[in-house]
């Protein structure tokens, strides 16, 4: 599966990337809002993993511009857990929300449920 | 002449030295900067290890493979900085096995140690960081030296150990609360409230005796919970902080009934409604826009004669959310034929819930 992981903190990036990596997704990355919703158009990947808090573009003004255009299944990765927050993601079209702390096992294990077709 | 040659003397001596100083203070930063991405490289290559050391390791290794390199960095106390910091960034991030892993790293690397010794320092900002590693790093252990600032009388170092208290041991942390006697500020409050978030819920007991403390914000702070957490059973302590002399509990009081109420509970706001602060009356409102019911209308339109727009449209707000007829009982009162309701009612009109 081609996975896009939109995240501005370098550590995060490389922890959810590895992870994927050894699940055998393919990984494309993106720091910043803009920079995940120009690769969306580039890559057409088959699931987004995306941060909330990110320059230029938040990860909720990306899931619903991603929502106007694909099906694309996105994954909320955030330490924002409150309820508003997550409420006001499922209703813009995220598909998952996942709070930090998290673990990169539970987050492999949400990947799998969307059983996105392999490229 | 002599004084234009002396004047364009020190002009090239200032210029000069400038243009040494910035080439020497950019080559010094140039070298940092080059050090410090080849300390980020290192350290992420070793927290990456590090998370997901259960995963590779069947048991053979009991410690995390640290290089030597790495270890002599240690030494370096900028280096260290710097790794303290990633991984206390990196442990609130992950959770489960790989966040125990990180704390195993932590405590292999001997910087544990380092957070107690800071803990000493007579520093209030060093003081505060060692709390702040200690609460994130989940050393239980050092719970008893932490508790004792959660009522410090240095803002900082009281506000981390709360927070770390919590990081500890979770709602039980929130004891601190039956003992301190400054002030908790709204920041600290969302600050706790956030941490509570992450934590595993248990049964949260103390609320009904926060809910009667002496101090005014752990009163607030109890409103919070008690909302929060859907503590229905405490209606009636809630209720009692009405009658607080303090307007900021009465209005958290206000804003808690909105989620637990009765049925009774908007005839009990209202009956307040008179003796409140202006600020207050306005909370009011918005409670009854939420909670009200039929029975409130005709209370209601009585407050619609205030000279403050705000209060109007909060009014009218109410009558119009709180039941079914609401909206047919403003528009047929004179009122809402002339200015301002005239021009409210469309807007409230899209409100409706």
């Amino acid at each position: 599966m081609r996975v896009l992981i939109a995240e501005d903190d370098e550590l995060m990036l490389r922890i959810v990337e590895f992870r994927l990596k050894k699940d055998g997704h393919e990984v494309v990355l993106a720091r910043d809002g803009n920079d995940a919703l120009q690769k969306v158009e580039d890559y057409e990947p088959d699931l987004i993993i995306s941060d909330v808090m990110m320059p230029y573009r938040s990860g909720l003004e990306i899931v619903a511009a991603v929502k106007e255009k694909h099906q694309t299944p996105i994954i909320i990765l955030s330490g924002m857990g409150h309820e508003d927050m997550v409420l006001e993601a499922f209703r813009l079209g995220a598909d998952d929300y996942l709070t930090k702390p998290f673990s990169p096992s539970e987050l492999s294990v949400r990947i799998k449920r969307f059983g996105v077709v392999k490229r | 002449m002599i004084y234009f040659e002396i004047l364009l003397s020190v002009f090239l001596g200032l210029a000069t030295f400038l243009i040494t100083f910035l080439s020497f203070y950019l080559f010094i930063r140039k070298i940092w900067r080059r050090a410090y991405l080849k300390w980020d490289r290192m350290i992420d290559m070793l927290l990456r290890k590090a998370i997901f050391f259960h995963e590779g390791n069947n048991g053979q290794l009991t410690s995390i493979p640290i290089t030597r390199r790495l270890k002599d960095n240690l030494n370096n106390r900028r280096f260290s900085n710097r790794l303290v910091k990633k991984i206390i960034l990196a442990k609130r991030n992950v959770s489960g096995q790989y966040g125990d892993n990180l704390r195993q790293l932590y405590i292999q690397l001997g910087l544990d140690k380092k957070a107690l010794r800071l803990l000493e320092s007579r520093k209030w900002h060093l003081q505060a960081y060692a709390i702040q590693q200690i609460g994130t790093m989940g050393l239980k252990e050092h719970l008893a030296r932490v508790y004792r600032y959660t009522n410090c009388k240095n803002n900082l170092i009281r506000m981390e150990a709360q927070i770390a208290v919590l990081n500890l041991i979770g709602f039980e942390g929130l004891r601190f609360l039956d003992i301190i006697s400054y002030q908790i500020t709204d920041w600290q409050q969302i600050r706790l409230l956030k941490e509570l978030s992450t934590v595993p819920q248990t049964e949260l007991t103390g609320i009904d005796k926060w809910l009667s403390s002496e101090n005014a914000s752990v009163t607030i702070f109890a409103l919070k919970l008690a909302r929060n957490y859907r503590r229905y059973e405490l209606y009636e302590n809630i209720v009692s902080c009405l009658d607080h002399n303090n307007p900021n509990v009465r209005k958290q009081a206000i804003a808690t009934l909105t989620d637990i109420y009765v049925e009774n509970t908007s005839e009990v706001l209202l009956a307040r409604f008179e003796r409140e602060t202006y600020q207050n009356q306005i909370a009011i409102m918005n409670a009854i826009a939420v909670i009200g019911d039929v029975q409130n209308v005709s209370t209601l339109l009585s407050y619609l004669d205030t000279e403050k727009a705000q209060m109007k449209f909060a009014v009218a707000r109410a009558i119009i959310n709180g039941n079914k007829t609401g909206l047919e009982c403003l528009v047929n009162d004179q009122r809402s034929k002339t200015y301002p309701l005239i021009d409210m009612i469309p807007q409230l009109k899209t409100e409706i819930r």
